[in-house]
């Protein structure tokens, strides 16, 4: 899982995504580093879920290019060396039968080949992945019977299984109580610490500014990029929400 | 009891129900899963535009109806995929069109000595030999298919965003399990009828559901519920005289009541156990 620092990981040059005519992302040009923990922050609506998707390949871009791990995010053989955290734990059905030991694995499912089998090496990755999270203890447990911390440990896990070189994040602590997102954090810092580079979408100005190392603002313009210091300047911060330095960091204190 | 297996007629519908109570739920339980279970009933009035055709041209017709329920399948994929209709408003579009088709070609083979009755609610004691093979090759092949690809229909059935974004070729996993859906509409056309169908394919894995458990466990429970009812509901409609496919689907059903209170009583006894 380790990778070289500062080799770039991601790059996006004069990227433009519309909907019903409206520019959701405009003209947007970044590079990310190997081994770096980077906040997209913004306002609701202002496109972080849009470009988290473009950079996935879910999306396709009406204009400019991405390079993720030197290749386009729609290759299969790229995508498979990417983790994906959904917000809220994404799309899956709070009523689908299935336990936790059988949606871990299945993060597995995509480094197998159409007609591939567990082999030592993917049991391995699995074993590795769920004591990394701390939750051995929940593997027999069917999804439903989840509290939201332990659905998130649970879906991080199975991004992790495929052993990806960069993890998406949309939201990921959306709904959890204060501990389980102190918890979940020391995770994703554990992970970054050993060499795994994070793209983490957040509007939690406050968290990012206190996880990330590095920084992307955007309300559908890239407000800034870069060094996380960028981000809590007085001037980004009231382009981005229309509020004072103060009174946004004093909100997400509370 | 015996007596039953000495009638040609009654092997080859146990032969045949059971290649379908296999088959069924094992495909089904994906479409259940996706809360996508009424394309089961589209695809039952497409393979019923597929048997008039059959008629109308001197065709098989379980390999008629797969070819016909194939074409429209993949045709609502397709449009599900552009997502320029809801997924619903084309499903009820091939549902009436289907049915409609069958009710013109149907009337076109009027001369025909048709009996339409048995393809609406199924008639299991008219299999020939040649359905037996036809069903125990088709059902063989999603079968098998159906286990081989397992693990990528369970990811893509869970979360399909998370499958595309890893890598796993959602597109054509999304056009295989409508395939296969196809294909076990085709084979249960004898067994329950095509009114009966979805039916056949939905009830075990819903019943199965109601104790809770994996999704391994879960397709278990629902192969065996679909056997015991295919099972029974033959050997009540045998000795009362009563039409094979709603009686199987009655066996279904009140095998999905058993499941319900079972699971109820055994989950409330737990809860009382966390309490005391």
């Amino acid at each position: 899982m380790s990778v070289s620092k500062k080799v770039p990981i991601i790059q996006v040059k004069h990227l433009i995504y519309e909907r019903n005519g409206e520019h959701i992302i405009n003209r947007f040009s970044f590079d990310i580093q190997a081994g770096d923990y980077v906040g997209i922050i913004g306002p609701n609506g202002g496109g972080k879920t849009t470009l988290l998707k473009l950079l996935l390949g879910l999306l396709k871009p009406h204009h400019g290019t991405i390079q993720l791990l030197g290749g386009s995010p729609m290759q299969a053989s790229v995508r498979k060396q990417v983790g994906y955290v959904a917000q809220r734990g994404g799309n899956i059905d709070t009523q689908f039968p299935a336990t936790v030991l059988e949606v871990i694995r299945s993060g597995r499912t995509p480094r197998l080949g159409l007609f591939g089998h567990m082999q030592e090496k993917d049991e391995k990755a699995i074993k590795h992945a769920i004591k990394e999270m701390g939750i051995e203890s929940l593997l027999d447990r069917p999804l439903y019977k989840l509290s939201g911390g332990e659905r998130q440990k649970v879906l991080l896990a199975r991004a992790l299984v495929g052993e990806p070189k960069i993890l998406f994040l949309d939201e990921p602590v959306d709904g959890l109580d204060p501990a389980s997102r102190d918890d979940f954090y020391a995770l994703l810092r554990k992970l970054n610490k050993d060499g795994l580079t994070i793209i983490l979408v957040s509007h939690d100005v406050h968290t990012v500014a206190k996880e990330a190392n590095a920084a992307i603002c955007l309300k559908h313009q890239l407000v800034c990029h870069g060094n996380k210091a960028c981000m809590i300047g007085e001037d980004e911060l009231k382009d981005l929400f229309h509020k004072d330095r103060k009174e946004i960091l004093l909100h997400h204190d509370t | 009891m015996y007596e039953l297996f000495a009638l040609d007629f009654m092997r080859r519908a146990f032969a045949i129900g059971l290649v379908v109570a296999i088959v069924a739920p094992t495909i089904g339980i994906f479409f259940v899963v996706r809360r996508y279970s009424a394309i089961a009933d589209t695809l039952a009035h497409m393979s019923l535009a597929g048997v008039a055709l059959s008629l109308v041209l001197n065709l098989a017709s379980i390999p008629t109806a797969l070819f016909v329920s194939i074409v429209s399948v993949l045709g609502i994929e397709h449009m599900r995929e552009k997502k320029n209709l809801p997924a619903d408003t084309i499903v009820s579009l091939f549902l009436f069109g289907g049915l409609a088709v069958g009710v013109v070609l149907l009337g076109l083979a009027h001369g025909k000595n048709v009996n339409i009755v048995n393809y609406l609610f199924g008639n299991i004691v008219t299999v020939t030999n040649t359905d037996i093979i036809s069903v125990s090759a088709i059902g063989a092949c999603a079968f098998f298919l159906a286990i081989v690809l397992w693990r990528q229909l369970f990811a893509v059935s869970l979360d399909e965003e998370t499958a595309q974004a890893n890598g796993l070729p959602v597109r054509w996993l999304n056009r295989m399990l409508a395939v296969l859906g196809a294909a076990t509409i085709a084979i249960s056309m004898n067994v329950v009828g095509v009114l009966l169908i979805g039916a056949l394919m939905v009830i075990p894995v819903l019943a199965a559901m109601q104790f809770r458990r994996g999704f391994q466990s879960t397709w278990v429970i629902a192969l065996v519920i679909s056997v015991i009812s295919v099972t029974l509901g033959l050997i009540a409609s045998f000795y009362l005289n009563l039409a094979s496919g709603g009686t199987i689907v009655l066996f279904t059903i009140v095998c999905f009541l058993f499941a319900s209170l079972f699971s109820g009583v055994n989950s409330s006894s737990l809860h009382a156990q966390h309490h005391s």
